[in-house]
């Protein structure tokens, strides 16, 4: 979500640090005064209209109140940005009769917009999945073991964020223990103060994602408030011994992660 | 290796349901199109379709079988009348798209059109796992898994207070949960697969489409207009660009609004502005208007604002408010959705009965 607070911080972050917006202008002049008259007409009056519907700040709070101010820069995929560059490179090129002159625009175009720091590819971007579902092998494997173990349908899980984010692109049974939003608001290490109704997820969230101990009776009013059943967590936060404490033991690990179950009563 | 075929299969099948429902409709209606607008059309035709059924059933919290059954009730039918009706323009729209890709034949189709594929597999491959993405996967795997629309929450699983009308107000993610329960797939497998593939080939169509009506004298020119539009898409990563919902987030009703709903929207103006009185040219924009939030839920405003702004200005341009007022009404859907998510955020709600 964009955090901006009028019309021009939107564009600029929109842009971030490509050619791409000072090309649109530069296309847009060109193609202003290279067209009819009536199509000057309309390119004046479009751009008329959008700056006082859509495009100045009283709209942003104005119409951002039903549509949420954060997502406002979705207007900007309305501003046709890389069709008009790509009908006025098209032209460029078409109309240039030499081989030579002809690459030469192209090669200009390249440099332009691609290659630079806003490209796609770049190492790494190419890869091959390791599964076909796209995921961390280790968190299929975390969500295999609590699927053979499970005795109710629907388990609520406690996860690692790493781990919460992907389960249950894998399995839809799984429950969340931590939801999103307190996930959102309150991942970090800091206290209990301004959690207000978040204090039994910020203890599950200090334990599971950041290996705290030390909050035992917390964490296991946390637990069973929540109804949790297995709790997820890094390995190399050597949870064992303390989530025994609260009643639950270790049910298994995979390459990065240590799955608990709880304990019969 | 069956999944990936599978998955082929399918993206092959639901063009071949544009096809059909886009010759339908050109046959109910009496309207001629190219064989790409078709193609284009067909898309809107086949969601709004869908979201007239969907819609209702979700809103009334009925299982989500019987939205399947129900579609796949529909789909038959439809595509029956279709090869009863109009088989003879269905095969004749498939040859001319052949036809078409034989003329404009060469190195340069060969260049776009790996191009093309190179960015379906790229979305496919890419690990990007967000907050969005696990409340959209999330929203398919349960709906499957739950066999409820909207009832439990997308992301965390839990059972929802209200429906959520941010999300439920739109088919889209129903339409990925019943691909899933055709294929017993993953909703992972579907969304980055399948609909994600589907939206950078509907943007490519639809970049064509607008080529075509820029450079009316060549084809070629229109190719290559699209294949400069991919290559800058590869290099405008910025946040929330319309490149980074084709390139990484294709597969969200996001990636479909703003690189398949706003371009088309986009083509559907140009033509309304060459000739406004054609029936094609106004049966275009009002399909693309009607089936926008089908589509996508960012379409809620964005339309609308397009839509007031392209029509004011040609009717400023040819001084004929008649224009206006012929046109306008095709932002009613989306008013109405407007309307109805405006209260939802004032706290109107549709409690969860189960």
């Amino acid at each position: 979500m964009y955090n901006v607070e009028n019309i021009q911080q939107m564009i600029q972050t929109y842009g971030g640090f490509t050619m791409f917006l000072p090309a649109f202008l530069i296309c847009v002049i060109y193609a202003f005064c290279s067209t009819k008259e009536s199509e000057k007409k309309r390119l004046t009056f479009v751009f008329l209209l959008s700056i006082l519907f859509i495009f100045n700040d009283l709209s942003i709070k104005l119409v951002g109140r039903i549509t949420g101010i954060a997502t406002y820069y979705r207007f900007l995929w309305a501003v046709p940005i890389l069709p008009m560059i790509a009908w006025a490179g098209t032209k460029a090129v078409s109309e240039r009769e030499k081989l030579w002159e002809r690459a030469m625009v192209l090669g200009l175009l390249a440099c332009l917009f691609w290659g630079g720091k806003n490209s796609f590819v770049v190492e790494g971007t190419i890869r091959i999945p390791e599964n076909a579902y796209n995921l961390a092998e280790d968190v299929i494997q975390v969500c295999e073991m609590i699927e053979k173990d499970k005795d109710k349908e629907r388990p609520v899980v406690i996860f690692d964020l790493g781990c919460q984010m992907q389960s249950r692109l894998y399995d839809p049974s799984l429950i969340w223990g931590i939801s999103r939003k307190a996930y959102q608001t309150h991942n970090n290490t800091a206290g209990y103060e301004d959690v207000k109704k978040y204090i039994a997820e910020k203890a599950m969230i200090r334990a599971v994602n950041y290996g705290i101990k030390g909050e035992e009776e917390r964490l296991s009013k946390a637990l069973k408030k929540k109804k949790v059943d297995y709790v997820v967590t890094l390995t190399l936060y050597e949870m064992s011994d303390y989530l025994e404490q609260v009643g639950y033991e270790l049910l298994g690990t995979t390459l990065e992660r240590s799955v608990y179950v709880r304990k019969e009563e | 290796m069956v999944q990936l075929a599978l998955c082929l299969l399918m993206i092959a099948l639901l063009f071949l349901e544009f096809a059909v429902f886009g010759n339908g409709f050109c046959k109910l209606f009496r309207l001629k199109f190219r064989a790409y607008e078709t193609g284009i059309l067909g898309f809107f035709v086949y969601f709004g379709f869908f979201q007239i059924e969907a819609l209702p059933l979700i809103l009334l919290q009925r299982p989500f079988h019987e939205l399947a059954w129900l579609w796949a009730g529909t789909a038959c039918l439809v595509n029956l009348c279709v090869l009863l009706t109009a088989g003879k323009a269905l095969a004749f729209y498939l040859k001319s798209i052949f036809a078409g890709l034989w003329r404009i034949k060469g190195i340069l189709l060969v260049a776009v059109v790996l191009l093309v594929f190179f960015v379906c597999w790229f979305q496919g491959t890419q690990p990007y796992v967000g907050w969005d993405t696990v409340d959209y996967v999330g929203t398919v795997n349960t709906t499957v898994y739950t066999d409820t629309m909207y009832v439990y929450q997308g992301n965390s699983g839990a059972m929802a207070k209200e429906l959520d009308l941010r999300y439920a107000l739109s088919a889209f993610y129903m339409h990925s949960a019943l691909l899933c329960k055709l294929m017993s797939a993953g909703g992972m497998i579907v969304q980055k697969y399948i609909i994600g593939t589907v939206c950078v080939l509907m943007h490519a169509g639809i970049l064509f489409a607008i080529g075509r009506h820029l450079f009316p004298e060549k084809e070629k020119k229109a190719l290559f207009f699209t294949g400069l539009a991919f290559v800058m898409h590869l290099g405008f990563y910025t946040n929330y660009s319309v490149s980074d919902f084709l390139m990484i987030r294709a597969y969200e009703a996001k990636g479909f609004c703003a690189n398949v709903v706003i371009p088309a929207m986009f083509y559907a103006i140009l033509r309304f502005w060459q000739d406004w009185e054609k029936r094609e040219h106004r049966a275009l924009l009002f399909v693309v208007c009607f089936s926008s939030i089908p589509v996508s839920m960012s379409s809620l405003a964005i339309i609308p604002a397009m839509l007031v702004i392209a029509v004011t200005a040609h009717g400023l341009v040819i001084k004929s408010p008649k224009v206006i007022f012929h046109s306008i009404w095709y932002a009613v859907p989306n008013g109405m959705y407007l309307i109805l998510y405006f209260l939802y955020t004032r706290g109107f709600q549709i409690m969860i009965h189960k």
